[in-house]
């Protein structure tokens, strides 16, 4: 059994937060703001009308649990000193309303991995550096980092208890349609809903394409894009 | 009420009778507007700084706190109340109707008061005080809550009789800030706090809200009561103070 510790393990044999920490280009200090990393980088808006879409995605998504690998379990049970718990950092959800379709097609990522995040009243995510290089037995390995993308499109408005940090950046007041990347790779993110109301994003991960940058300069300078 | 399943629903109930946010609503004077920023809530009131050092007093506390969910989170609830208080069936209700097991634990509490923090209670001289330290460990979430002070317990009545100005409720900060500490008050995210920091803030209109997705524990000294002259004396005092020694 992990014995409980107030603070992280440097240990980058048996923590992935020490692992993921000693490759990353990150400060670590909770007193600087980094331009490149306390930040997301607003990509572009989508206009229309999905809310009854949302509704039917919340209705289908599932608890998602933290990885079961050892390497994931460590960095919980020394922050939390529980074994064995199954805690939900959110619910997740695969099947694609027509409208989040579009949505997805839009940025042409290939390959592409794709999913609904659904964060309930109460669900955390820890924070964490995402190691995308071991998402799918590697199916986005051998790529430029510049060439990974993640992609966040907030499917909900934002409201007091939402709560997205990157880095030492508190994320607040998006609408629902504002979509944005960030420096995944590097920036130690973390998310609780604190609210009484769902938080639903896509989450994309993926390698840009030719047609995902001439998305993407579209999007920049369009008011919003039509759904 | 928990015999009939409650659906989750995907904003929270607007009936006092039956929701515990809905009931708080009534009674407070905030905007409940994400967009708005009321300079009388959508902040807290800095009052001072403590400086010393608990990190040995911090750690015990931390490791010998009590993991609480709502029904329990009051002190006494946990001894043997009879019956569920109508208060907390309805904060179970939105819970439940949020999508979230009504046992959630909120906090972990720790109630001796070692030397430091034993120190720092009397520096306020606050009545009837009720002081306990909050550990939020990593995954806690406390949702969105209006305080009801002046109902919490049978044993606050003395609470319940006084105007909402005379009674306080202050922070005591014990931790550092890390990244994965929310805090909230109305639409104010606070942050970057050192340990020592106190502060108050409206407690009967600002709904507010904290969860821990760090890998750190956050504690803090929270003390509830009446102010008393010697309140309004040592916060003149420490307003002015670089630090208080503890």
């Amino acid at each position: 059994m992990t014995k409980r510790v107030s603070y992280p393990s440097d240990d980058t044999t048996v923590s992935n937060y020490a692992w993921t920490k000693s490759r990353s280009a990150y400060h670590y200090d909770s007193g600087k703001n980094d331009y490149r990393f306390d930040a997301v980088v607003g990509l572009g808006r989508f206009s229309g009308e999905w809310a009854t879409a949302v509704e039917t995605t919340i209705n289908n998504s599932t608890p998602h649990s933290m990885p079961e690998k050892s390497i994931f379990k460590y960095d919980y049970e020394r922050a939390t000193g529980q074994v064995n718990n199954p805690h939900v950092t959110f619910n997740t959800c695969f099947k694609f309303e027509p409208q989040f379709q579009k949505m997805i097609d839009s940025f042409a990522l290939d390959p592409v991995l794709a999913r609904i995040n659904v964060q309930l009243t109460g669900q955390t995510c820890f924070s964490h550096v995402d190691a995308v290089d071991l998402y799918h037995d590697g199916l986005l390995n051998n790529y430029d980092q510049n060439q990974q993308k993640q992609i966040f499109i907030m499917l909900t408005d934002y409201q007091s208890g939402h709560f997205l940090q990157m880095g030492n950046k508190i994320i607040t007041h998006w609408r629902a349609g504002d979509f944005f990347t960030f420096a995944h790779g590097h920036v130690p993110h973390q998310t609780a809903n604190a609210s009484w109301y769902p938080r639903v994003m896509i989450q994309l991960t993926g390698i840009e394409t030719a047609a995902t940058e001439r998305f993407l300069k579209l999007a920049r300078y369009q008011k919003t894009v039509p759904i | 009420m928990n015999d009939i399943p409650i659906q989750r629903q995907s904003s929270p109930s607007n009936d006092p009778e039956v929701s515990n946010i809905a009931w708080c609503r009534d009674r407070s004077s905030y905007h409940f507007d994400v967009w708005d920023n009321d300079l009388r809530f959508d902040t807290v009131i800095g009052l001072g700084k403590f400086s010393g050092d608990w990190s040995t007093e911090v750690e015990n506390a931390i490791e010998h706190s009590e993991s609480r969910c709502l029904r329990d989170r009051n002190i006494g609830h946990r001894d043997g109340f009879p019956f569920v208080p109508p208060a907390i069936v309805k904060e179970e209700y939105d819970l439940l109707r949020a999508g979230a097991p009504a046992d959630m634990q909120w906090f972990s509490y720790y109630l001796n008061m070692d030397g430091p923090f034993q120190r720092m209670v009397d520096y306020f001289g606050i009545g009837h005080a009720q002081p306990r330290i909050n550990v939020q460990m990593p995954g806690q979430v406390a949702p969105t809550h209006i305080d009801k002070l002046d109902h919490q317990d049978v044993n606050w009545q003395e609470l319940g009789r006084a105007d909402q100005d005379n009674i306080i409720r202050v922070v005591i900060m014990l931790t550092p800030y890390q990244p994965g500490h929310f805090y909230q008050f109305g639409n104010y995210n606070l942050s970057h706090w050192q340990p020592g920091d106190f502060f108050e803030f409206a407690w009967q209109h600002v709904p507010h809200q904290t969860a821990n997705a760090s890998l750190y524990p956050r504690a803090s000294l929270q003390i509830t009561g009446l102010r008393t002259d010697k309140t309004r004396e040592f916060l003149k005092w420490a307003r002015y103070q670089k630090e208080i020694t503890v």
